[in-house]
């Protein structure tokens, strides 16, 4: 979606000539879109969350954990994102917003520890990750944060059934064959069902941009499209930043030949972190929130 | 700010608002043709018939209308198996034997003489192609825009090859509809001081199903601001300019269509009225994102009723908004 000059003119004086910058939904260049989520609303699936990120993304991810073949490293998480044919009907596995944001979330999840999913040596859980963009009101708005949100919350409530492996340990005299049992015993109880180890690996993808002097978090489409650069970055419940990923380098209007210097990038980085640990910190309440119900959706 | 909760529904329509908002006009004859329930049906549509006595003849998707056989289908319903269904959420229409279902939720329709925001998508041989978020984009023809120098100025053939100096890819504008083309497309033009390019301001998207239409849609409003909300659901909040103010002679036309109306140079815009153009924009999306409909009488009163609030980054919190939504709705 291309703006218009003085569209863009506008938003850049915006920002730049004053002092504090005036953003044009009235937020300081500290703060979040408004969110909104819910947990556990699948009853289908181990575990899951929706998340509402502004009022033009919504996204809802189920967790799947199935039994599948172990590989060296033990246990499989997959990512799989699909678009709702409401936001465009792309959907094929060349399609590149459904593609890139799949490859997107399977890095965030790559991070996470996956050898205590295995209870065999040839049996390990696979943790289908499936994430479904239900909304998504402007053309190339920023998804994977609220992918990455709705991934965290969902692994955090997700129990996977209790494994018990039988004690088999049968040494035949004289034999130097030892086979370790294949079997397992699922416990179908909800209540020891397990939760998920490791997610303090789990990242949220906080974006960022830099328009001259002025650093901004959650840029919306119009701020990006006057930003020397946009990053993506992921930040880990502890402060600590998993990755950033470079999402435009602003090219046309915002060329001014001020290239991004490295104090710049580093202060770029730390405010994305102050604002992911905040993020992290308040979702943790809608965990153990005890709302129920279904929502309508409201644009 | 952050906040994770469950989203809650705080606002609650009552039987006047429903009233109020529909402007629809339905001739039914009798309840007991149209409105027969299937067996399957558990839409809670029906449940609501005794309450909200202002929507009378909504039908949801699959919802059998009629299956008297004098009646002809037309929009919005299918025919099945002897009998008329809805196949859109709406209200049935009838006009003599036609019977047809306006659907609530629709790509804006184009009429003659709405006044429209538009970008321009294509440049092409003397016209240009705008998006108006119909299902087709308008024609905005070369001899549809006012020429610098004056009304009477004819087109040259320059004009025809510099017409990116007048509009180019990615402009907005207002305009107004002007025809249809034999496809459906409409045809719109700028002939007037209060159409043309927009600046100084800021764009904002809502459903076209909230606008209502009426007299005027460019509204002044306090704070130095002017607010265009067009019927297509696109808006444009800006600065107050005084081409809006009254209506233009030919005189006066002549004068002041000169090269400064295509240019792309905002004007000095300061801290004060750009944010009140923010505070704007936050209570139009408020009460879009409510569902609310948007009448000049609405976004005045929720404006006001935010001014409570001298700083904007406590109208970012959607319980705040709710709050307003409720003050404002009464």
């Amino acid at each position: 979606m291309q703006l218009s000059l003085p569209e863009l003119s506008y938003t850049r004086q915006s920002l730049t000539a004053f002092e504090p910058p005036i953003r044009n939904d009235g937020r300081s260049i500290d703060q979040l879109r408004a969110l909104s989520g819910q947990v556990n609303i699948l009853p289908g699936a181990h575990g899951s969350a929706r998340v509402k990120w502004g009022s033009t993304i919504e996204v809802l991810v189920g967790i799947k954990a199935e039994v599948g073949d172990a590989t060296i490293h033990g246990g499989t998480f997959q990512a799989s994102v699909e678009v709702s044919p409401a936001v465009t009907i792309q959907n094929r596995e060349t399609d590149i917003l459904p593609s890139s944001l799949t490859s997107s979330l399977q890095d965030v999840l790559d991070t996470l520890p996956v050898d205590y999913l295995k209870f065999t040596p040839s049996r390990a859980w696979v943790i289908h990750v499936d994430a479904i963009v239900l909304l998504c009101a402007v053309p190339n708005e920023n998804i994977i944060s609220a992918l990455s949100l709705a991934t965290s919350l969902a692994l955090q409530t997700t129990r996977i059934p209790k494994i018990s492996t039988p004690n088999v340990t049968e040494m035949v005299l004289g034999s130097s064959k030892f086979e370790p049992s294949e079997e397992y015993d699922v416990d179908s109880e909800w209540d020891s069902a397990l939760p998920l180890q490791g997610l303090e690996n789990l990242s949220v993808i906080i974006t960022a941009s830099s328009i001259d002097h002025v650093l901004v978090i959650d840029p919306t489409v119009d701020e990006a499209n006057v930003a020397q650069a946009t990053y993506a970055v992921g930040v880990l419940p502890d402060g600590t930043i998993s990755y950033t990923r470079t999402i435009s380098m602003g090219g046309g209007y915002a060329s001014t030949g001020r290239a991004i210097t490295g104090e710049r990038y580093i202060s770029l980085v730390k405010a994305a972190s102050v604002a992911g640990t905040k993020l992290l910190e308040a979702s943790k309440s809608l965990l153990t929130f005890e709302g129920s119900g279904f929502f309508d959706i409201l644009p | 700010m952050v906040t994770i909760l469950k989203p809650e529904e705080t606002y609650v329509f009552t039987k006047e608002d429903e009233r109020d908002e529909l402007d629809t006009k339905v001739a039914m004859p009798g309840e007991e043709d149209e409105m027969e329930v299937d067996e399957e049906d558990e839409y809670p549509e029906m449940e609501l018939e005794g309450e909200a006595t202002g929507i009378k003849n909504m039908v949801a998707p699959g919802q059998l209308i009629t299956d008297d056989p004098q009646f002809m289908r037309g929009h919005g319903t299918y025919f099945e198996g002897g009998g008329i269904y809805a196949s859109v959420t709406g209200v049935i229409q009838r006009v003599n034997k036609l019977i047809s279902v306006r659907p609530f939720k629709t790509k804006y329709v184009p009429e003659i003489g709405d006044l429209i925001i538009g970008r321009i998508t294509e440049v092409q041989p003397k016209r240009w192609k705008v998006d108006i978020g119909s299902k087709q984009d308008a024609v905005l023809m070369l001899s549809s825009i006012n020429l610098p120098g004056g009304v009477q100025r004819r087109k040259l053939e320059t004009d025809e090859l510099q017409m990116r100096n007048y509009f180019q890819e990615g402009d907005r504008l207002v305009a107004e509809v002007q025809q249809y083309f034999s496809d459906g497309s409409v045809s719109i033009h700028t002939r007037s001081l209060k159409y043309g390019k927009l600046r100084n301001g800021v764009f904002l998207k809502v459903p076209s199903s909230l606008v209502v239409r009426s007299k005027s849609h460019i509204f002044n409003l306090p704070g130095g601001v002017d607010l265009i909300l067009s019927v297509n659901g696109y808006c444009w909040i800006s600065k107050h300019s005084k081409n809006q103010e009254s209506s233009v002679s030919i005189t006066r036309l002549e004068e002041e269509a000169s090269e400064a109306i295509y240019s792309n140079e905002n004007d000095e815009v300061d801290a004060y009225t750009r944010l009140n153009i923010s505070r704007m924009y936050i209570c139009v999306r408020a009460l879009a994102n409510r569902g609310l409909p948007l009448t000049e009488a609405a976004i005045l009163n929720f404006y006001e009723a935010s001014l409570l609030y001298g700083d904007l980054q406590q109208l970012t919190s959607p319980k705040i908004l709710d709050q307003i939504a409720v003050e404002a709705m009464h």
